[in-house]
């Protein structure tokens, strides 16, 4: 994994691309649909934040060796990309033919809202994320890795390594995600290019900004967690 | 807004490159 120098580089690099991209959206589709990227774009990275401290999480929870950590952070993001795109996809479909699920889709994130204001803040984190406790209930995930492999065998029994549970639940963590996030940028523009274009560019800078909080986290609660994980129930 | 076809392609393309080149920076020895 990178330094947070190199991260910050690369998060700025992409931000100056999401611009330059929102650049020309304004000049050659009009202000209108410029000015809904950038407020989609705005959204997607706002809403991206909590993603990158639940992504850190996993990367801890799973003792991801730090030489992986880069690549498992992309991987994971690149799926999600195409979930999302599929998710945007359906939206699309279904905004333009009932277009009742709009207002499905609004009433959908006041509940959200409201389960995140009742949510109780339990002082205790050492519980690991849900999607990494469903994937080690039904994955036989190996306790060692294996290189940048995704199974190894041992006892002549075919295993995944703790490197595809951990792409995966990145993957599906960053979609469970996205089911607020789109709702939400739909309700600021309808077109599905600005949706995709949007979650795209927020997406191409995740794996660096996750590298800078990692960076940031390492001596913080999460180390503590770290260690708890990689003595207990890492594999 | 009418997104013609190669505006998406050129799009996909440009992330696919982007993620690539990203790959091969993290896979890169550190």
């Amino acid at each position: 994994m990178i330094g947070v120098a190199e991260a910050s580089k690369w998060v700025t690099a992409y931000v100056c691309l999401a611009v330059l991209f929102g650049i020309g959206v304004f000049i050659f589709a009009g202000p209108q649909y410029g000015g809904e990227f950038f407020a989609g774009y705005a959204t997607e990275y706002a809403l991206s934040i909590d993603n990158l401290f639940v992504f850190v999480i996993l990367l801890t929870s799973f003792a991801v060796p730090r030489e992986l950590q880069g690549r498992v952070v992309l991987i994971g993001i690149m799926i999600a990309l195409v979930l999302r795109g599929a998710l945007i996809a359906v939206g699309a479909v279904l905004i333009s033919t009932f277009s009742w699920v709009f207002y499905l889709f609004g009433l959908f994130l006041v509940i959200t809202a409201w389960r995140l204001a009742r949510e109780k803040h339990d002082e205790d984190d050492s519980k690991e994320p849900g999607t990494v406790a469903l994937l080690r209930r039904f994955l036989p995930v190996s306790e060692q890795y294996n290189g940048t492999k995704m199974t190894i065998r041992i006892d002549g029994k075919k295993l995944f390594t703790p490197m595809f549970a951990v792409i995966l639940a990145l993957g599906v963590t960053d979609v469970l995600f996205a089911l607020d996030s789109i709702p939400a940028i739909f309700g600021l523009t309808k077109e599905p290019f600005l949706v995709f274009t949007a979650n795209a560019s927020r997406s191409s800078a995740c794996p660096s900004c996750t590298s800078c909080s990692a960076r940031c986290c390492s001596g913080w609660s999460i180390s503590r967690r770290a260690s708890r994980s990689s003595s207990g129930s890492s594999g | 807004m009418n997104v013609p076809l190669w505006v998406w392609i050129s799009v996909l393309v440009g992330i696919a490159a982007i993620f690539t080149v990203s790959l091969f920076s993290a896979a890169r020895p550190t």
